[in-house]
């Protein structure tokens, strides 16, 4: 680095802030030893001289006598000959002065911001301080604002002018400041404005335009308006030193209506500390039954405690039930039902039969099959069903105005239970499916149903319905006929029951109960009972299911 | 950008502002070499641990000036230069020998702008390394920056990687205060990106390492590469944390740790020091104390056990908080609501 060597205007005491320079004793161009006296600097006590701390040749006089500058300022560079002149005008014109000056810094800023100004400082004229540059605005092409603002950043104003500057596109190293130790102030970027043409708006545009850096912000905030895509613009900080925080963000945020009120619609559970949430954990109390009393609407263990209390001892204020709005699903099952069971006499049949050879057949053949998905017992129900239908047909018809519909194909309809109420999609000619057919047909639409994500024509025109408890361990049930059909089957869990045998001892059996509810202005006793065994016979000797 | 070493990062951080600044000054032991002796070969290694390599060179041996073994006469004429105009860059091998130089720096360099009405500051650096894990034995692994976090009028900085190294220790000579600046031992050959000229971290400013939903992450030094291992686990299963590195433990950027907690709900604090009196149960405290209602669980502390740093290594190897313990203290968290 022994190329170029700044020297700038020494401290000679704690209380030395500026200095005057008085005689240079040295030519611009000519060489020097270690220790050669380069130049005298008054202050307000004494007059020192100024040694050079290194040899060489001094290249350039940035000071002229009688120019009072900061103690740090550059007033001389010292370099080889063999340095070229491009060199040390660059390192000028990109050397930045040190803060010597041990003056409290400006909030949010760090030493060199605040630097003091020096002569050498962005000045074409290259012996620095001409008394031309002092009030002129020089028009200069503009500058890309990024750049500029960069540039700005750098010089010695107060924020206010350097915001104007900015918005303005004036370069602040052009400028002479008259505020407080030289500061640049707003009114002379308003000052300078105004000479080169510029009106400074007198009161703030109120839409800044998003240009320039983003004011500082927290990490955090700067996440949160990233989430929410927004940009910080415009925000004020008052977070530490200014910065913008995490609340600025929030509360920006829903100014722009980029978030509503937060958290408490979407979640109705009032916040609460560790403590209280552990209680109600403990108590068994659902944090959205309590009333929160706390600061900040924050839940305290007392409010969980009095919530436990109500929910054992209900007292007059608080109703002694929730009150649940019904759905329009809801609401229609509760008239389609209530219409078959008052409009459909109904009549009901009840076989058991017994399926051990029903489970042991579906058992080889999920051990034989490779599909992921196994058989399951309703897919076996669904295809015996279908070919009992089959072979009853009278039993697969709706009631309908203009007569008694008999079908063609068994379209049966399952009935699932979804969130809030019950669907039945319809698995079409299941008379002609195989089983594992019938089983990813059914898989799928109870999954699409479970998603309520069904059309029109999944749930409409089946002509059959089985309804299956079995794997709630319901033994028997009787169920509502979903009209116009005429017959639907319910079916009960497996069970096992002793038997008496053939040759007379006992032996337990897996017995299932099969009920099947008819409409008897369509079907009769005799032809139910007919479509029973039928069905009965299919799953005692299982081997047709896939035959 | 070049990729290089928190050594070299630190190393170009000093060639820089000796060069911009000629009050700037370096001291310790061994910091023009370390060959020393009748070799006449200075600049074998620059200190101890090669971080003033090459300045002897360049600055000469009025600026950078070895000193006898004596820690308390490092920062006594330390003291003295930084008050004189000077701005001083002492260096102590070790963290731990700091005791016999405290007098110095508590009690003294810490208090001149207050007691002096402002009119005289101290623009010292105090560089010290810390920290366990190169099996150095319990007199020169401790981790102490607690101790000077506790004391008003210094600022201590804990840089965790070479980019903050370099931006926080020219903000730190810059400073017109005391600085103590720790060095983990174990991250001087941590590499990362690292722009060539000069720029600035401020202090009081902590970094979002990572960003995440579940819970928040404070780690220093060395535990937040650690942290960043813990991370890349939970990751895996779907957990994502704040990862938030202080750098500076005085000034602390409270805001940036009550903000982030306010968003995940849980915290997870790692410290390498000792768990009592720690930066750990300081910050802790600070969110317990002006954060408790955004807390979904009890806080969790990750800290070395309260003893002396063992020598043995297997025993060292379980003395030091690593990526386990901290993936744990984040599975604990979540657990616990």
């Amino acid at each position: 680095m022994a190329e170029i060597h700044p020297i700038t205007l020494p401290k000679w005491g704690i209380e030395m802030s500026e200095g005057t320079v008085a005689t240079w004793h040295l030519a611009v161009g000519a060489s020097a030893e270690k220790g050669t006296e380069l130049v005298d600097i008054e202050t307000e006590k004494i007059v020192n001289t100024l040694d050079l701390e290194v040899g060489g040749t001094l290249r350039r006089q940035l000071a002229q006598p009688g120019d009072v500058l900061p103690v740090g300022a550059l007033i001389a560079v010292l370099a080889d000959a063999s340095v070229p002149d491009s060199a040390i005008d660059a390192f000028v014109a990109g050397y930045k002065p040190i803060d010597v000056s041990f003056e409290p810094k400006e909030e949010g800023s760090v030493a060199s911001q605040s630097s003091p100004r020096h002569p050498g400082e962005s000045r074409d004229d290259e012996g620095g301080r001409g008394e031309a540059a002092k009030s002129s605005v020089p028009v200069s092409p503009p500058l890309d604002p990024a750049i500029l603002a960069a540039r700005n950043e750098a010089a010695h104003a107060s924020p206010l002018a350097r915001r104007l500057a900015n918005k303005l596109g004036i370069d602040l190293s052009s400028l002479t400041g008259t505020g407080q130790k030289g500061r640049i102030s707003q009114e002379d970027v308003e000052k300078a404005a105004a000479a080169r043409g510029t009106v400074a708006p007198v009161p703030p545009a109120p839409e800044p335009v998003p240009t320039g850096p983003e004011p500082h912000a927290s990490p955090i905030a700067e996440k949160i308006a990233r989430k929410l895509g927004m940009t910080l613009h415009g925000i004020k900080g008052t977070g530490a030193r200014g910065r913008v925080s995490l609340a600025d963000v929030q509360a920006a945020a829903k100014a722009r209506g980029l978030i509503s009120e937060p958290a408490q619609v979407a979640t109705p559970s009032p916040a609460a500390g560790p403590a209280a949430r552990k209680l109600a954990g403990d108590l068994g109390v659902d944090l959205s039954t309590v009333t929160p009393t706390g600061p900040k609407g924050h839940a305290t263990k007392q409010d969980v405690r009095d919530a436990a209390d109500r929910a054992t001892v209900p007292t007059a204020e608080v109703p002694a039930y929730d009150l649940l709005p019904v759905t329009g699903m809801r609401r229609a099952i509760a008239t389609a039902l209530v219409n078959a069971k008052q409009n459909i006499p109904h009549f009901y049949l009840t076989s058991d039969v017994t399926v051990d050879a029903l489970l042991s057949f579906r058992e080889q053949l999920n051990a034989r099959a490779s599909s992921p998905r196994k058989l399951s017992v309703n897919d076996l129900l669904i295809k015996a069903a279908a070919l009992a239908l089959m072979e009853v047909p009278d039993v697969n018809v709706h009631w309908a105005d203009d007569g008694i519909r008999r079908f063609r194909s068994a379209d049966i309809s399952v009935a699932v239970a979804v969130d809030g109420g019950l669907l039945t999609p319809v698995v079409r000619g299941a008379d002609r499916l195989d089983p594992w057919a019938i089983g990813a047909r059914a898989a799928d639409l109870a999954d699409r149903a479970r998603k309520r994500t069904l059309a029109k024509e999944d749930i409409s025109g089946g002509s059959f319905t089985i309804s299956n408890l079995g794997m709630f361990g319901i033994r028997q049930f009787q169920a509502i006929i979903n009209p116009p059909q005429g017959a639907i089957l319910a079916v009960g869990t497996t069970r096992r029951e002793a038997r008496e045998t053939a040759e007379g001892g006992v032996a337990f059996a897996s017995v299932m109960s099969l009920t099947l509810s008819c409409d008897h202005r369509a079907v009769d006793g005799a032809l139910g009972a007919k479509f029973l065994a039928a069905l009965g016979r299919r799953l005692e000797d299982p081997i047709g299911l896939v035959l | 950008m070049p990729v290089i070493t928190m050594r070299e990062a630190l190393n170009e951080a000093l060639h820089l502002e000796m060069a911009r600044d000629p009050r700037v000054i370096v001291l310790g032991e061994d910091v023009s070499g370390g060959a020393g002796g009748t070799s006449g070969q200075r600049d074998a290694a620059g200190g101890i641990f090669g971080v003033t390599k090459g300045l002897i060179h360049k600055f000469g041996e009025g600026r950078v000036i070895d000193t006898p073994i004596s820690e308390s006469c490092i920062i006594g004429a330390a003291n003295g230069a930084a008050l004189a105009g000077l701005r001083p860059v002492a260096e102590l091998m070790f963290a731990d020998f700091v005791g016999v130089a405290m007098d110095q720096i508590f009690n003294q360099a810490a208090k001149f702008r207050y007691m002096f009405g402002g009119k005289a500051r101290t623009p010292l650096v105090i560089r010290m390394s810390f920290g366990a894990g190169m099996n150095c034995a319990a007199q020169h692994s401790q981790t102490i920056y607690p101790f000077m976090t506790a004391v008003p009028g210094l600022k201590v900085v804990v840089p965790s990687n070479p980019y903050d190294a370099k931006g926080l220790l020219l903000t730190a000579i810059r400073d017109d205060d005391p600085v103590v600046f720790f060095e983990h031992k174990a991250l001087y050959s941590r590499k990362g990106e690292v722009p060539d000229g000069d720029y600035m971290i401020p202090f009081g400013e902590a970094a979002l390492v990572r960003e995440g939903d579940h819970a928040t992450i404070v780690a220093l030094g060395r535990m937040v590469p650690f942290a960043e291992k813990a991370l890349e686990k939970l990751n895996a299963d779907g957990i994502t944390c704040d990862l938030i590195d202080p750098r500076t433990t005085s000034p602390l950027d409270e805001e940036t740790i009550l903000e982030s907690v306010s968003n995940t709900g849980r915290l997870v604090v790692v410290d390498e020091s000792p768990p009592r009196c720690s930066v750990a149960s300081d910050i802790a405290a600070i969110v317990a104390q002006k954060g408790f209602r955004d807390l979904k669980a009890p806080i969790q502390i990750v800290t070395a056990p309260h003893t002396p740093v063992p020598f043995a290594r297997e025993l060292e190897r379980a003395y030091v908080p690593g990526p386990a313990q901290i993936e744990a203290a984040v599975r604990k968290v979540l657990a616990d609501g």
